[in-house]
Parts: C-alpha cells; sequence; structure tokens
C-alpha cells in the first residue's frame, strides 16, 4: 500500500494560550486532492504552515511524503506552497524572481521559467519589477513560482484571492493538469461551489479538528452549506462517508 | 546559501538606500561629536575612539534592520523557511551580507573620520582595519540573529536597538580599549585580554546563529 501524501495524528498547535490545532486527524492519498474548508481561525492555514515547514507543531505526529515533520531540506524541495503572501520581491522583475527561486530549488536549469510565464500569461510582463503588478498579476507569478520544481504536494491557502475571471479558469485548469499528473494537492478554499471541480475530498475544520469529512456526492455546494451550518450550529462532530454519515 | 548571498547583494545595491543613510548617519554623529565635546590635542586620542564606535554601532543597528528588509515584504522569509537551503546556511548568507555591508560603510566613514578628528588614520591603517573586522564581525552576527527575530513583529524597528544594544556593550568596550591602542602607535594588541574577549564575542554568536536559526525562523 503506497504512503500517504498526508498524514497528521493528533496534532496540535498553539497560540500563546489560544489552541489553534486541537488533536487533528487527517489523512491524504497520494495523488488525491482536499479542500480544507472552515471559519476563519480553525486552524487550516495553521495546518498548511506546519506542513510546509514554517511552523513546528506542539504535539502529534505528522508524515508528509513518507518524511516526518519536522521538514527536511529532501521533503521541502517536494513541496510547492501558495500562501497569502506572494513570496516574490518587489524590487527583482517576474523573470528574476522565477531565476531566483529555481536556483533556490536547485532546478538545473532555467527553462521552466520561460514556458510557465507563458502558462500562468506573464510573458510580456516578464522583465518588469513585480512592485508594478497588481494584484492578480503577482498571484499569477505566485502559482508559477509554486509550481516551478515539480512539487509533489500543493499547499494552496486560498488560491482564487485577487484572480480575475481568466484568472480563475487559468489557476482551475492548472489544478486539473497537476491532479492528471499525480500531485497530491491540499487547498484551503472558502469557494464551497468551486469544491466538487477542484478536489476529491473535502474537511471541514472546526475548533482544530476535522468536523466533517465528504467525498463524491458529499462534495455538492448544498451539502457542504449543510454541513457547515450543522457544525456552526453545534451538529458538527460528525463525519460524512460517501455512504451516509458517521458520528465521531 | 550563494544564491541567496548573489541575490541579497545585488537587492542591497539596487536599492541603496542602506548605505546611504548608514552613511549619513555616521557622518551626522561624529560632526555632533565633534561639536559637542570640547576636543583638543590632549584628549582627542582617548576619546576618538569611543566616538567612531559609538557611530559604527548605531549604524550597524540601522544596518541591522534592513538586512532582511528583502525578505520583509510579501512574506518573503517564509520562502526563505520554505526553501530546501540548509537553515543555517540562511544565517550565514545573511550575516556576510551584512558584515560586508558593514565594512563597505567602514571604509567610507574613515576618511571622515580621520579628517573631523584630525587624526592620521592612514599610519595605523592595518591594525585599525583588523580591530574593525573583529567588531564589525560581532555587530553582524548578533544584529543578524535578532533582525531575524524581530523580522515578522510589529513595532521591529523599535525593539531591534532595544534587543541589540545590551547586548553589544562588551563588544563596544572591547572595541574601544582595541582601537585606542592601535590609534597611539602600539600596533594590534594580540596577547590582550580584550582581544580574547572580541574573538570569544565573535565566535559565540556566529556559532549560536547559526545553530538557532532554524528555532527562530519556524516558531
Amino acid at each position: 500500500m503506497p504512503e500517504a501524501a498526508v498524514t497528521c495524528r493528533g496534532l496540535t498547535r498553539s497560540f500563546g494560550r489560544v489552541g489553534v490545532l486541537r488533536g487533528l486527524d487527517l489523512e491524504l492519498e497520494r495523488g488525491a486532492s482536499m479542500a480544507l474548508l472552515g471559519a476563519n481561525g480553525s486552524g487550516k492555514t495553521t495546518l498548511l504552515r506546519l506542513l510546509a515547514g514554517l511552523l513546528r507543531a506542539d504535539g502529534g505526529n505528522s508524515s508528509v511524503l513518507g518524511h516526518q515533520l519536522p521538514s527536511t531540506a529532501v521533503l521541502r524541495r517536494k513541496l510547492g506552497y501558495l500562501g497569502h503572501e506572494s513570496w516574490l520581491y518587489g524590487e527583482l522583475s517576474a523573470r528574476e524572481n522565477l531565476e531566483f527561486y529555481c536556483r533556490l530549488y536547485g532546478v538545473s536549469d532555467d527553462r521552466p521559467v520561460d514556458s510557465l510565464l507563458e502558462r500562468v500569461g506573464m510573458t510580456r510582463a516578464a522583465s518588469r519589477r513585480v512592485r508594478s503588478f497588481s494584484r492578480g498579476m503577482v498571484q499569477r507569478l505566485s502559482l508559477a513560482r509554486a509550481l516551478l520544481h515539480n512539487p509533489q504536494l500543493l499547499l494552496l491557502d486560498e488560491p482564487f484571492t485577487g484572480l480575475d475571471r481568466d484568472g480563475v479558469e487559468l489557476l482551475e485548469n492548472l489544478v486539473a493538469e497537476q491532479r492528471a499528473a499525480g500531485t497530491s494537492i491540499l487547498m484551503v478554499t472558502h469557494d464551497l461551489a468551486r469544491v466538487s471541480l477542484l478536489a476529491d475530498q473535502a474537511v471541514l475544520l472546526g475548533r482544530g479538528r476535522v468536523a466533517w469529512q465528504g467525498q463524491g456526492n458529499d462534495l455538492a455546494p448544498e451539502r457542504l452549506e449543510q454541513a457547515w451550518r450543522d457544525m456552526a450550529s453545534g451538529q458538527g462532530g460528525s463525519i460524512a462517508t460517501n455512504g451516509g454519515t458517521q458520528t465521531c | 546559501m550563494l544564491t541567496l548571498l548573489a541575490r541579497d547583494l545585488r537587492l542591497q545595491f539596487r536599492r541603496g538606500e542602506l548605505l546611504a543613510s548608514s552613511f549619513v548617519m555616521g557622518v551626522l554623529m561624529l560632526l555632533a561629536f565633534n561639536f559637542s565635546l570640547d576636543l583638543s590635542p590632549d584628549n582627542v586620542a582617548a576619546l576618538a575612539p569611543g566616538i567612531l564606535w559609538v557611530a559604527v554601532l548605531f549604524s550597524a543597528g540601522l544596518a541591522a534592520g534592513h538586512g532582511f528588509v528583502g525578505e520583509r515584504e510579501n512574506g518573503c522569509m517564509d520562502a526563505i523557511v520554505a526553501s530546501p537551503l540548509d537553515r543555517g546556511s540562511v544565517y550565514l548568507a545573511k550575516f556576510i551580507v551584512n558584515l560586508l555591508l558593514l565594512l563597505l560603510f567602514e571604509a567610507m566613514l574613515l576618511p571622515v573620520f580621520g579628517l573631523f578628528f584630525e587624526l592620521s588614520v592612514l599610519s595605523v591603517l592595518a591594525p585599525l582595519a583588523l580591530v574593525l573586522l573583529l567588531g564589525s564581525i560581532g555587530l553582524a552576527a548578533v544584529g543578524t540573529l535578532f533582525a531575524l527575530v524581530t523580522v515578522g513583529g510589529g513595532g521591529r524597528d523599535l525593539a531591534l536597538p532595544i534587543l541589540l544594544l545590551p547586548l553589544e556593550v562588551p563588544l563596544l568596550i572591547a572595541s574601544v580599549k582595541i582601537t585606542r591602542v592601535v590609534m597611539a602607535g602600539g600596533g594590534f594588541p594580540w596577547g590582550d585580554g580584550w582581544v580574547r574577549l572580541l574573538l570569544g564575542f565573535d565566535l559565540l554568536f556566529v556559532v549560536a546563529g547559526w545553530l538557532a536559526f532554524e528555532y527562530v525562523a519556524t516558531d
């Protein structure tokens, strides 16, 4: 049986006295795409940052692509992360930014730079400094940055932020390509209508734990909304499977 | 590490503001001391080393804060931490950039210092350069580590000097004492206890920064 892309067991993390993750259990199979849903402060971003090696867990066990956390350089080379911030240097041009990340991730040549710039529609702006870009352009370039080194696991935190209609379509296509190529994807989103398009399973976080989990037909927007309402009204704590609902 | 080093140097020289602001601040401090102290040929040799190092110390604090300026925007510090780079190497790259900028600043400031205080720095240039190098290694090591601690925090421009200055007091005293010997024409006092203190300070903070980066960066 192949190793899971992500396995978390009893993961905890606090900031000061505020517990954000409180014994979270989660598993993402290799090549699968999972949408992480939940209210603000439910621990979605903290989870992604932990998996990316940007934070340390207070307790519990996690492994990513077969590597135990805390992360090693070997693991970090296999991860692509797109967060709330672009991770792009405003003083460098689009091309210089991508060339820098090529070297940082040990990509032996700069060939992916041109093809990715073209793929995200940024070829004409390649020589412009990033500080002059609009929010949408920055997000497109950030996507290219996250994909530059062909990651095996993509961690996407609200990736649709700032994108126009074409940008949204581009992102949907890129995610579809990555899924087809076997890349595992863990994506935070608030857009319930797109979950079924982008993911084959979804997890709803509440109070730092998995409050609901579904796949297949469960990913229909109305079902997700119902799960969200149930959790918000205090009826959470159940896990829905494709065939029904299972009480935790 | 070389990738990060090259990118940092390119960013710093493209901006240019760090070196310019440090230099202006250093010159203004020398000017202020020159006018505010009653300097005479009798006391200038005793006072000038302290003045030089206070100017270097405050400009180094300013430089340390700016050393992560590229990483402050757009969360780029996270990008470096999440990259496959060895995290100790990230500290070393930042430390080397800070050190190079500090040495460049000192090379620019030294002629102004000689001019303002009518001191012949050329005649003691080699030992003076050595003490400046040793002092700068310690300043860059401490500054880089604490700039990292404050890089993501609010009020960082205020927090950094408050954290830095108390730690740098031993380095300041040792550097001033050694510079005084050097400026008096006594050569570099290799066997002096202050030199050992300065070397120990440098070693301690370079190693501490290298080891601590992983924990500071991921919490």
